[in-house]
């Protein structure tokens, strides 16, 4: 009588935080595109999770991003992370007018140095996050258009006892959008990351 | 016969056809009937001459400009550099010819030239027409362009007319002068070839005559025929020869003249060229400079355009940021007006919470009240009892009445039994003696007496004490009746206390919830308002906390006050029913105390504290619902990404583009300010400048001249920015001002113009002295004036030559020494410059020597060329 096994997949502390944190590079990038917050000339074609992902090229807008997610990189290992937001700011009153919340929940019993049987393999998890950058991309179908000039932050939720690295980290405020209207996306999980999305915005921006 | 008959018919038809054909046919006709030369006159023709005249008239026929482009006179084998100077550009610039036509070897030679410079003539005067309609077409082009760009147009300069005409006019009578003489040339030849042709036709008969006389050998006669035909022969040939000898001299001063009016043509050419190349340099810097006026009225036009644009962008971006601030403003007063709303909210809010204590304590109050009406409701229906008991005890006393009057009536029933006894006794007594057995009988009287008169004296003791308690009844009734009627005044006076504050609870309640629907909005705002209301909504949690925790505590305190009660209350509790059983004691002894009433205050106590249980329940219920709110509330913010600073940080890199595009706008605001500023500064002075002139008003051309000079003036002062402001503001004034400009413009082209003339006539006479007086033509070789490089030729060389390297001297001129450039005519004079200039270092003294050289050799030359003739001759 043939007996089946069931194949266990395995993931690290390590991998995992990698695999996050690449998500938010090209999320974050995808949005300032299909947002229009930068223009898109400064903004090159890429290969990635079977998608073709717009990644900005300026040089100023891409050593900013690299900076925050080495950071967040480091936090997603420590486990002390909760939240990712993308805030997008009116540059003329500094109105927040639509907020893209990547909430974070981490499994504490993970251990940098063993790995960890995952829910999924690699293939589903890459799949899963093509989704989200899918659902990124189709939201501009129902946000409001944003005919104004905008600037964008990026805030990290963190543990209230996470030491700041340098004097370039200060604490802020959440920024919320105020009478905002939400709308959550799609979510997937490393077994050590688990990441929901959601967009809250300002449904008349330009009033 | 035939030949000179053919020959005659021959000169008719291309006499004929030289009518009707134009100059060039008539010279290629010419040229045909030269066929008829010689083999030395044939050998000095260019293989294709005779296609010449035909190409040169179709060319010219078909115009200047195909000529030029078709076939360039190099190629068509002019030689003349006349013709290949014309067939040049016109626009290109003057250029003295390189080299000196061919001369003229020979007599077809002459006519070639002849031909040559009459077909360059035809195409001059095309070129010229040409030039002329060139000069129309690109005058209207200009007019049309000036048109186009919305200028007035401008007629050309009247002086440069008339100087045109008057070349033209020059030309015109020098070509009519040429054509003459060249008419004259041509009949002269014609009729020499006709004489030519007549002694050919004779030298032929008398060839053939000598043929036909030779064919007769042996005849004397024709021998001497023969000799005197011979000897005619020789005079013929003779006869030819001087005939020969007289025409070339003819010729010769033919040549001559139409040398010197080549020269002179040339001369006008060259100078109708300068003038053609300085009318069309003129022409093109008009053109230029009408361009450049349009282009700059253009430019200036669409910059004023943009200015306008970008200041009315400017000013529509100034008022909506105007706009913005002023919302941002009110929305900002808005704020304020909440806040100060919110302020007094507050303290109204303090106040009625003041309010909400004192309505509380009189809730407290009324609660005491209300035991007080309990207490007296209690003591109502304890006096109610006491009258009961009054009612008992009146019937009682009744009852004891009728028993006293029972016991009364009985008492005089044995008084009178007394009586009717001791009458009987005493009749008894009378009897005693008399019998034993009413003794007996007396003594059961006596008994029966006696114990009357005991139940006489208990029934009189009872009525004593049935009046005394009647009375304490009747006294305790009176008081319960006072007491009554003090509980019910009291009773009334509290229900009119109870409705009044029931009315007062509702209207607090009715408030309370008001207040309460107020904070839980301005919660709502200070939670919404951003980090800093926080700590304001922390604190509100940690006072519905403390007092959530106040209220537990009044609970338990409440709950041991309770317990502790409940274990004093069988006592407590059996009081009123001893007072009852008392009472009922007392009742039944008719006897009331108010110290009853005290542990009535105790149950209403108990009952106080149940009501404050309740009461407190109640609280707790509300409190947990609030915090159940809170909570709710609290999670959906959490969702939203509020953060809670106890737990969470939310954190950020200090420079980030959303702050580097705020700093940005800032100073871009801040820059627009500045621009602003300096803007309504400038806009002022223009306004000011604007009512001056408004002012001042043009009376007259000078004054309006002097007001845009002035305006000009101000304008310089004032600034590029003020300028394009003013242009947009008084376009009249613009308009005036290109006008002054253009004016001034003309004025200066014209005295620069006359200047120019001024000096190139100047020059030329100049010129003209030295080369009269001093025998050297100086023309400067080099375009930069800086180089000072001068061409010497003298004016013994030959004119065609005199510009060539090969017949003149090149000198730079240095401000301390001349160079005499080394060429390979210098070469020829190679003694001299070493002996003159080398040794002596005069250039005077050498160009001294060559001009008596030339003077020597063309002295010789005419007096060999003399003496060559006389030899000759």
């Amino acid at each position: 009588m043939p007996v089946a096994q069931k194949t266990k997949h395995a993931i690290t502390l390590k991998g995992s935080t990698k695999t996050v944190s690449e998500f938010f590079y090209y999320a974050v990038n995808s949005i300032l595109y299909q947002r229009g917050i930068y223009p898109s000339e400064s903004f090159s074609f890429e290969q990635k999770y079977g998608l073709t992902v717009l990644v900005t090229s300026d040089e100023k807008l891409k050593a900013y991003l690299i900076k925050i997610l080495e950071q967040v990189k480091q936090w997603l290992s420590d486990l002390v992370i909760e939240k990712l937001v993308l805030v997008i700011r009116r540059v003329s009153t500094q109105e927040v007018v639509e907020r893209w919340q990547f909430d974070i929940k981490c499994d504490k019993s993970a251990k940098s140095d063993e790995p960890m049987v995952a829910e999924k393999d690699e293939k589903q998890v890459k799949k899963d996050i093509a989704d989200v950058i899918r659902q990124i991309v189709a939201s501009v179908t129902f946000l409001p258009a944003l005919d104004f000039q905008c600037s964008f932050e990026l805030l990290i939720y963190c543990d209230k006892n996470t030491e700041l690295p340098s004097g370039e980290w200060a604490d802020t405020g959440p920024q919320l959008v105020s009478n905002s209207v939400e709308v959550k996306l799609k979510s997937f999980t490393t077994s050590i990351h688990k990441v929901d999305s959601l967009v809250a915005y300002k449904l008349n921006p330009n009033e | 016969m035939s030949n000179k008959s053919a020959a005659a018919t021959a000169e008719a038809s291309s006499a004929s056809a030289a009518k009707r054909r134009c100059c060039f046919q008539e010279t290629s006709s010419s040229v045909s009937l030269s066929s008829s030369f010689g083999s030395e006159d044939m050998q000095n023709l260019p293989p294709k001459t005779p296609l010449l005249g035909e190409t040169a008239g179709l060319v010219a026929s078909a115009g200047v400009s195909t000529a030029s482009a078709a076939a360039t006179p190099m190629e068509l084998g002019i030689r003349d550099p006349v013709l290949k100077r014309y067939s040049r550009d016109y626009s290109r610039s003057f250029q003295p010819p390189q080299g000196p036509p061919p001369p003229p070897t020979s007599t077809m030679s002459n006519r070639l030239a002849l031909q040559q410079q009459q077909q360059q003539q035809n195409r001059w005067r095309q070129q010229s027409g040409t030039f002329e309609g060139d000069s129309r077409s690109s005058t209207t082009a200009s007019s049309d362009f000036i048109a186009a760009a919305g200028l007035p147009r401008q007629s050309p300069a009247p002086s440069l007319l008339g100087d045109r005409r008057q070349q033209q006019q020059q030309q015109v009578e020098s070509n009519v002068k040429i054509n003459g003489l060249q008419m004259r040339l041509l009949a002269e030849e014609s009729a020499r070839k006709r004489q030519r042709i007549e002694a050919d036709q004779q030298i032929h008969r008398l060839r053939d005559e000598n043929i036909r006389l030779q064919s007769r050998e042996g005849s004397t006669e024709e021998r001497s025929r023969l000799a005197t035909v011979t000897a005619e022969l020789q005079t013929v040939r003779d006869e030819y020869q001087d005939y020969r000898s007289k025409t070339q001299r003819t010729l010769d001063d033919c040549q001559r003249n139409v040398t010197r009016l080549n020269r002179e043509k040339l001369e006008l050419e060259e100078r109708a060229t300068a003038d053609k190349e300085r009318l069309a340099l003129e022409l093109k810097e008009a053109r230029n400079r009408v361009f450049e006026l349009t282009s700059r009225e253009l430019r200036m036009t669409e910059e004023a355009r943009m200015q306008a644009e970008i200041r009315s962008k400017e000013l529509s971006e100034w008022k909506a940021h105007l706009a913005e601030r002023e919302a941002q403003l009110e929305e900002s007063s808005k704020l304020q007006a909440r806040v100060n709303e919110l302020e007094l909210q507050a303290k109204r809010h303090e106040s009625e919470r003041a309010r909400l204590k004192s309505a509380n304590e009189a809730i407290d109050r009324y609660e005491q009240v209300r035991q007080q009406n309990a207490r007296l409701k209690e003591q109502l229906a304890a006096a109610k009892q006491i009258r009961d008991d009054r009612l008992v005890l009146e019937e009682e006393n009744r009852s004891l009445r009728g028993r006293l009057e029972s016991a009364e009536s009985r008492a005089a029933t044995l008084a009178a039994d007394l009586a009717a006894a001791q009458t009987a006794e005493a009749k008894q007594s009378d009897r005693s003696a008399n019998q034993s057995l009413t003794a007996d009988h007396w003594s059961s009287e006596s008994a029966r007496l006696a114990s009357a008169q005991r139940e006489l004296a208990l029934a009189t003791a009872g009525r004593a004490e049935l009046q005394i308690a009647v009375s304490a009844a009747e006294r305790s009734l009176s008081e319960s009746a006072a007491a009554q009627s003090e509980a019910e005044a009291k009773i009334q006076r509290l229900e009119t206390e109870l409705g009044e504050l029931k009315r007062r609870l509702r209207l607090l309640s009715r408030e309370r919830d008001m207040l309460k629907e107020f904070v839980a909005s301005y919660r709502l705002d200070c939670t919404l308002g951003g980090s800093g209301s926080e700590q304001a909504y922390l604190q509100r949690i940690s006072n519905m906390e403390s007092l959530l925790d106040d209220y537990k505590r009044q609970l338990d305190e409440a709950l041991a006050e309770k317990s502790s009660t409940a274990s004093a209350a069988p006592s407590r509790l059996s009081l009123p029913v001893e007072s009852q059983q008392q009472q009922q004691q007392q009742q039944a002894s008719s006897r009331l105390s108010l110290g009853e009433l005290a542990s009535k205050q105790e149950a209403s106590l108990v009952i106080e504290l149940r009501q404050q249980i309740t009461e407190l329940h109640k609280r707790l219920a509300a409190a947990e619902e609030d915090k159940e709110m809170l909570a709710a509330r609290e999670a959906r913010l959490s969702d939203l990404g509020d953060a809670d600073p106890r737990f969470t940080r939310v954190l950020h890199l200090v420079q980030n583009p959303a702050q580097e595009a705020e700093e940005a706008r800032e100073n871009e605001l801040a820059e627009l300010r500045k621009k602003l500023e300096k803007a309504l500064t400038r806009c002022e002075k223009l306004e000011e400048k604007l009512k001056n002139r408004a002012a001042a008003g043009p009376a007259d051309g000078e004054a309006a001249a002097a007001t845009a000079g002035s305006s000009a003036a101000a304008t310089s002062v004032i600034g590029d920015m003020t300028r394009d402001v003013s242009m947009i503001v008084g376009r009249g004034d613009l308009l005036t001002e290109i006008e002054r400009l253009k004016t001034e413009l003309d004025r200066k082209d014209l005295q620069k113009q006359r200047q120019r003339e001024a000096f190139r006539t100047n020059t030329e006479k100049m010129r003209e002295a030295v080369h009269r007086l001093l025998g050297y033509r100086v023309q400067l070789e080099s375009d930069n004036p800086s180089e000072r490089l001068f061409r010497i030729s003298s004016t013994y060389v030959d004119f065609d030559e005199q510009d060539s390297d090969k017949t003149s001297f090149l000198f730079r001129l240095n401000d301390d020494n001349v160079d005499l450039l080394t060429t390979d005519y210098v070469s020829e004079w190679q003694s001299d410059v070493r002996h003159y200039v080398q040794e002596r270092n005069s250039v005077p003294a050498f160009l001294a020597t060559v001009t008596l050289n030339y003077f020597g050799s063309s002295t010789t030359l005419v007096s060999s060329s003399v003496m060559g003739a006389t030899t000759i001759s």
